[in-house]
């Protein structure tokens, strides 16, 4: 997404983007970026939270009109909550995990080769 | 006192995570020192405003072609997918498309005069593992969807 923002803003459209993945969004360098520092899967808020939603958009738009310079990271002030043990649960695994994760890694690895012979036939 | 946290290092998490699976070599990220930076051609209250997303309307498999969709405003499916993309299915759902796709609130802030017009089309655009079909295949076609719905600007939301 930030190499299309960055293709829109060479060619006179404006951009901003609402994200949670600073490190991604920020290592591509965009416009314009509001940081919801929320769960990958709901950047614009809480499911079902209206409000929450409605005030992270309204953030994200005023970025359109403020002065900043370009690739300046907005952070929203909004928490996702109380709980924050996702922070360090994502892709989370141990020693133990490793046998199970290798064998999903050799599946992947078989079905990217096989879609890749389908494409070439 | 409020706890403050760090960003979670989300390049180094799936780093490590595929290194377990096995991928010798680990995704390279887009990197760039500088952006590019247009001013608002508008005032927001009288500017056209399009929406992309990384989801898309249907259930996409996760080796199946990927590519840009734009899909009247009027025609969205209430319910958004995104089963192929990394996302984190323990802390949350997709089953609130506002939490990720804000066409709503987008349509109030219209109606209030917060922002001129929402455009005609919302537009999906694939996570792609590859740069170079971003870069020369869907971010163009984006560009030519904004610029035929006179979009003034675009709030992308990436899951």
């Amino acid at each position: 997404m930030g190499l299309t923002a960055r293709l829109l803003e060479e060619n006179g459209i404006s951009t901003v983007i609402i994200g949670s993945a600073r490190d991604i969004v920020e290592s591509c360098a965009v416009p314009r970026f509001l940081f919801t520092d929320f769960p990958l899967g709901n950047p614009i808020g809480r499911p079902y939270d209206h409000k929450m939603q409605e005030t992270v958009v309204r953030h994200g738009l005023s970025l359109l009109e403020s002065n900043q310079q370009a690739g300046t990271t907005v952070k929203s002030p909004l928490s996702w909550g109380e709980n924050q043990t996702w922070r360090d649960e994502y892709m989370q695994f141990s020693d133990r995990d490793l046998a199970k994760l290798r064998a999903l890694g050799e599946e992947r690895r078989k079905n990217r080769s096989e879609f890749r012979k389908r494409l070439n036939k | 006192m409020k706890h403050v946290f760090n960003p979670v290092k989300y390049i180094a998490k799936t780093k490590d995570y595929y290194e377990a699976q096995g991928f010798s070599v680990p995704y390279r990220w887009a990197r760039n020192e500088e952006s590019p930076f247009v001013e608002m051609r508008r005032p927001l209250s009288e500017s056209t405003i399009g929406l992309a997303s990384t989801a898309t309307t249907y259930p996409r498999k996760m080796l199946e072609h990927r590519s840009v969709e734009a899909i009247l405003n009027d025609e969205l499916p209430e319910k958004l997918y995104a089963e192929d993309l990394a996302w984190d299915r323990k802390a949350t759902h997709l089953n609130d498309r506002g939490s990720f796709f804000p066409i709503d609130v987008l349509q109030d802030l219209a109606n209030n005069r917060i922002i001129g017009s929402i455009s005609q089309h919302s537009f999906f655009l694939p996570t792609e593992y590859s740069q170079r079909k971003t870069s020369q295949v869907d971010a163009p076609l984006v560009l030519d969807y904004c610029r035929e719905d006179d979009v003034d600007a675009l709030l992308l939301v990436p899951l």
